[in-house]
């Protein structure tokens, strides 16, 4: 992982895709990994349209999917989609518990645009 | 028009696992859009539906529950959804296991598109 | 039949921050929607579900889905024959607190 950036602390792996979907950057475990950049463009263009009266059409920014010992924080910024696959857990997978994990998570996606917007730049 | 609803209609099929045809017609058959995965299903049955849910149509809506909108029909291997959008008769055909309110939702974000087909049916 | 999952559904609507919740079957179809969720978002809600399911397919714990939107969250959670979305929407205090 030496020759890897480090986007987060812990963070597994990273990806960087294009808005079309071209995989710009990668790294670790998510290393040229076109499947789960295929499956994340899909889930995107899912998340576009929930409930227009909720959340109005593509104003999602950001999306956690959490896993028991790790999670993918992904996000928008830029036309570029930043998925990076972080260890830890967030909230332990229960879903009633969310708002008290957004918190924490919020910190963690500051940390990925910040860092991740000052790489690129 | 007519390539842009095309393109509108191909990216609501390519959202929807599983999701084979999305056919517009008018209520005797007559298609006026029809896009389709590669992975066809059989065509030559598909002119004898659109009749048939139309009286399908008519008769449950005698049931005294008000106008029938919407008959889910499940088979084996397909699944068929059909929404009453009169004068147009929305078709959907899709795998048994396909997202049926994936497909119901898709019904008010398909609206808009209808519109424009609406008035070059009713213009005809 | 539906009675203990009605409860369930509106002990979870009832909680803080959240706007409404409902579960959805293996076809996407709504069973119990409580508060303010629009019940055709159950067939999305499965969509993404599924789909999130394909990123690894050899987890035996389903995910936890989160997509945020300024102060709103969206929180989908399928165990493979079920899926709950739940709408949170949170309020001045508890955004102060992140």
């Amino acid at each position: 992982m030496d020759k890897e950036k480090s986007i987060v602390p812990n963070q597994i792996g990273y990806l960087v895709l294009k808005d079309d979907g071209a995989v710009l950057e990668s790294g670790g475990e998510l290393k040229n990994d076109e499947h789960s950049a295929n499956v994340i463009m899909g889930l995107l263009n899912l998340t576009e349209s929930i409930d227009e009266s909720f959340m109005p059409n593509s104003s999602c920014e950001r999306i956690t999917i959490d896993y028991e010992e790790y999670y993918y924080s992904i996000c928008m910024s830029n036309r570029r989609i930043y998925i990076v696959k972080i260890s830890g857990s967030q909230n332990g997978g229960n879903t009633t518990t969310a708002t008290a994990s957004s918190s924490s998570s919020n910190s963690v996606y500051n940390d990925a645009s910040d860092s991740a917007g000052a790489v690129l730049a | 028009m007519s390539d842009d609803i095309k393109k509108y209609f191909n990216g609501l099929l390519q959202k929807v696992s599983g999701l084979y045809v999305i056919q517009i017609t008018d209520r005797d058959g007559v298609p006026l859009l029809r896009v389709s995965q590669e992975k066809n299903i059989d065509f030559a049955l598909m002119p004898s539906f659109i009749p048939t849910f139309t009286t399908a149509c008519d008769q449950a809506s005698k049931l005294g529950l008000g106008r029938n909108k919407t008959i889910i029909s499940m088979y084996s291997n397909y699944q068929v959804v059909q929404m009453n959008k009169l004068p147009l008769i929305l078709t959907f055909v899709g795998a048994e296991n396909c997202n049926t309110g994936h497909i119901l939702a898709l019904e008010h974000q398909v609206d808009g598109y209808l519109e424009d087909i609406k008035l070059a049916v009713t213009e005809a | 039949m539906e009675t203990q999952l009605e409860k369930v559904l509106m002990d979870t609507a009832a909680r803080p921050d959240t706007v409404g919740a409902l579960v959805a079957n293996r076809q996407g179809l709504c069973l119990v929607a409580k508060g303010d969720i629009d019940p055709n978002v159950s067939g999305i809600g499965m969509a993404i579900a599924q789909q999130v399911a394909k990123l690894e397919p050899n987890s035996t714990v389903p995910a936890t889905i989160c997509l945020y939107s300024g102060n709103k969250r969206c929180v989908i959670k399928n165990d493979g024959r079920i899926t709950a979305v739940i709408f949170k929407q949170l309020t001045a205090n508890s955004a102060t607190g992140n």
